[in-house]
């Protein structure tokens, strides 16, 4: 994910400025945020008990994951006794040639694709297209990105910043002919190229929602259908997975449901949800006739070692997106991983480089309302801070480091410290009017950019005591 | 190479997980609770049915199974569908279907059934002239093995008679299910499905297709059918009893 990765922090914050400055975005990110904001909070609402269900949802996530080895080999033996391959990965270029082997040794030549990160994560697109193989996006969103050549800007609404003008605009270019701009035809004009896709497709590409240890069940979850469709005719159906979606008994899944489409779409279930177990059977009409399991790692063990565990409870619902008030300002493009939002900022670090992603600690005001909305309340602000930590052992900064030795200094000494107090005073004073400082002076200036410094009081706190001891 | 490989990745997983646990870490699953089980007290058809139009979908609760015949002729009118494809179920022999197969303004079919024999199908050029067929039909009309209170759902288990693709390729789908099949809540259907029943398929569908991929408008349709159509008939116990005797001699 190294490609698009911001390496300064400057270019996060000219990305910001960008994103700050373009209109159609800011009015699709007030649209999306506000919307699915309100729907989150109806979603937990319409759950009875929903605390509780979030909380034994993330028990079972915390317990999984403290006993991953065990629930993946039975979730290999499930699968495999349901007639499905199972293939390990440990990073992106091994997950892809996995599934290049794959098409290659069934003569596969065309693709199609159900929405999922994961496959976003290891590049999967460019991999198959490079070894000759036509990939199409199915789930709308995804197919219009890849119309436009861009990446996802949001986990469930990857196309939210384009307009219907645009879209339509990308179909016509397409197909070569005009597509009128009103929502109906255009999501018609979608439904005639992709089923023509699907009809023709040899192999069917998905990520997976959750993986069912006990059974060998592969859960894929969609609104669209076209989970469904790229799972019905394609002779081969790929699953890959990030190793952490297992979860180990199939009484577990309805307690995950119940949470997923509420958390991000506000609805109680997605309109699909796909419970796969093993390719076709015996005497099935349709349905793969093969079914294979990428499971990955690419830095989740790393994580699974670390302090940061629990950020692989993550079920990938995008309601910490739509609640960080910095997403609902900047889009999903600007932080510049594949996952974005808070949550992007923990993962986007984790699992790459943080020296590569020095940005991403800081995209945050550290609000906590990314954990309130979180289903399995994954502590995202506590993590933020840890990886700023990891940043600072990792790459200390002498100004940094001089002024807070400084600070330490006076804050040690009574004396001392009355005396800085008063010399701020002083230097302030001529600095401000109204009770407000404007503009503060040399390498400080940054603080009043945006917003104004309180100008001192006339007398000092300790001044102030003295005086009111007295009386 | 896989074998190494998937030797290396395990080990470093355990490693992984080695590193943070604690002794004491609570190593058994978690029991199982039914934390958040809705609680309805209407009765389960009536809470059904608001789900499903909450959901975007159309429910039809009828009283006996002599409604359904005409109210499924006056669906498929209005649908104004031309190829019309049935999946099997013991649904059908509840009903008489003379008029659909044989009158009308439409082509309508049953999904064939494997070589009883072999369990197979006969040759690759019969399943692809099916699969151009299954594309082409714009109204599928199914059963259901259970649906759900809750969320308005209809789950259906893929099996031979009873493929994936009619409730997924045309427009219009049109489930039929008698009272009982109703569950509470999603718990539910965990519990009355266990693994031992699980086939290829499992399919838990919450209304039509949707996006919102369009200036976050929903539109439906966009890859999966544009309406669906629940049709609930409540029954008597008498009524249960013969559908207890006739799913017994369902084929």
């Amino acid at each position: 994910m190294t490609d698009y990765a911001r390496q300064e922090h400057r270019e996060f914050v000219a990305a910001s400025r960008a994103a700050l400055s373009d209109g159609k975005l800011q009015l699709a990110l007030v649209r999306l945020t506000s919307t699915l904001t309100a729907a989150n909070r109806r979603g937990y609402d319409s759950l009875p008990e929903s605390a509780q269900v979030r909380e034994q949802a993330r028990q079972i996530k915390l317990r999984t994951l403290a006993n991953l080895p065990r629930y993946l080999e039975q979730l290999e033996e499930s699968v495999r006794s349901v007639g499905g391959f199972v293939h390990w990965a440990d990073d992106a270029r091994q997950a892809c040639n996995i599934v290049c082997d794959i098409a290659w040794s069934h003569g596969v030549k065309r693709a199609v694709k159900a929405k999922s990160m994961t496959t976003e994560e290891i590049h999967l697109n460019a991999a198959l297209e490079s070894a000759g193989i036509e990939v199409t996006e199915t789930d709308f969103g995804e197919f219009v990105i890849q119309l436009a050549k861009e990446r996802p800007s949001h986990i469930v609404a990857p196309a939210v910043h384009h307009t219907r003008e645009s879209i339509a605009g990308l179909l016509s270019n397409h197909l070569g002919e005009p597509v009128p701009d009103d929502a109906p035809t255009l999501a018609k004009t979608g439904r005639r190229i992709l089923r023509q896709k699907f009809f023709a497709a040899d192999m069917g590409i998905t990520g997976v929602n959750f993986a069912v240890a006990e059974t060998g069940t592969l859960v894929l979850v969609t609104n669209e259908g076209n989970g469904r469709l790229t799972t019905t005719w394609p002779r081969i159906h790929v699953a890959v997975m990030g190793m952490e979606k297992v979860i180990p008994r199939w009484r577990d899944l309805p307690v995950f449901l119940k949470l997923l489409a509420r958390a991000a779409t506000g609805h109680p279930l997605s309109v699909y949800t796909s419970l796969i177990t093993g390719p076709a059977r015996n005497g099935d009409l349709d349905g793969p006739e093969e079914l294979h399991l990428v499971i990955l790692d690419n830095g989740r063990s790393k994580v699974l070692a670390s302090p940061f565990r629990e950020s692989l409870a993550c079920i990938r619902c995008g309601a910490c997106l739509n609640a960080c008030p910095v997403y609902r300002r900047i889009g999903g493009h600007a932080y510049g991983g594949i996952y974005s939002g808070p949550i992007g900022s923990v993962l986007t670090p984790l699992y790459s480089d943080i020296s590569h992603n020095p940005h991403l600690p800081h995209a945050s005001s550290l609000c906590g309302a990314c954990q309130a909305a979180c289903p399995v309340k994954i502590n995202i602000p506590h993590m933020l801070i840890g990886l700023r930590e990891l940043q600072h052992e990792k790459k200390r900064n002498f100004w940094e480091d001089l002024a807070y030795g400084l600070a330490r200094r006076v804050l040690q000494r009574p004396w001392l410290y009355r005396l800085m107090g008063r010399l701020l005073r002083w230097t302030l004073r001529p600095l401000s009017r109204d009770g407000w400082c404007c503009r503060l002076p040399g390498p400080v200036a940054g603080w009043t950019q945006s917003r104004d410094f309180p100008a001192p009081t006339r007398r000092s706190f300790r001044q102030l005591w003295k005086r009111e001891m007295k009386r | 190479m896989t074998a190494a490989n998937r030797q290396n990745f395990l080990e470093r997983v355990r490693k992984a997980v080695a590193e943070v646990n604690r002794p004491g870490d609570p190593k058994l699953p978690l029991p199982h609770t039914w934390v958040g089980r809705s609680k309805i007290d209407s009765d389960l058809v009536t809470a059904f049915c608001s789900a499903l139009q909450r959901a975007g979908g159309i429910s039809h609760a009828v009283e006996s199974w002599s409604e359904v015949s005409p109210l499924l002729r006056r669906l498929i009118h209005e649908s104004g569908g031309k190829n019309i494809v049935l999946s099997r179920g013991d649904w059908q022999q509840r009903l008489d279907l003379d008029w659909l197969f044989r009158h009308g303004p439409w082509k309508a079919w049953l999904t064939p059934l494997p070589c009883s024999d072999t369990g197979e199908w006969d040759s690759a050029n019969d399943n692809d002239a099916l699969k151009r067929q299954l594309f082409a039909a714009d109204v599928g009309i199914t059963g259901a093995d259970w649906l759900i209170a809750e969320t308005g759902s209809v789950v259906l288990l893929s099996r031979p008679d009873q493929p994936r693709s009619v409730s997924l390729l045309p427009r219009v789908h049109i489930a039929i299910a008698e009272s009982r099949r109703v569950l509470p809540d999603l718990y539910d259907l965990f519990n009355v499905c266990s693994p031992a029943d699980l086939t290829a398929n499992l399919i838990i569908i919450t209304g039509p297709s949707k996006t919102g991929d369009i200036e976050l408008k929903l539109v439906t349709g966009v890859h999966g059918p544009e309406q669906i159509h629940v049709i609930v008939a409540r029954e008597t116990t008498e009524l249960s009893e013969r559908a207890v005797l006739l799913s017994s001699t369902a084929p």
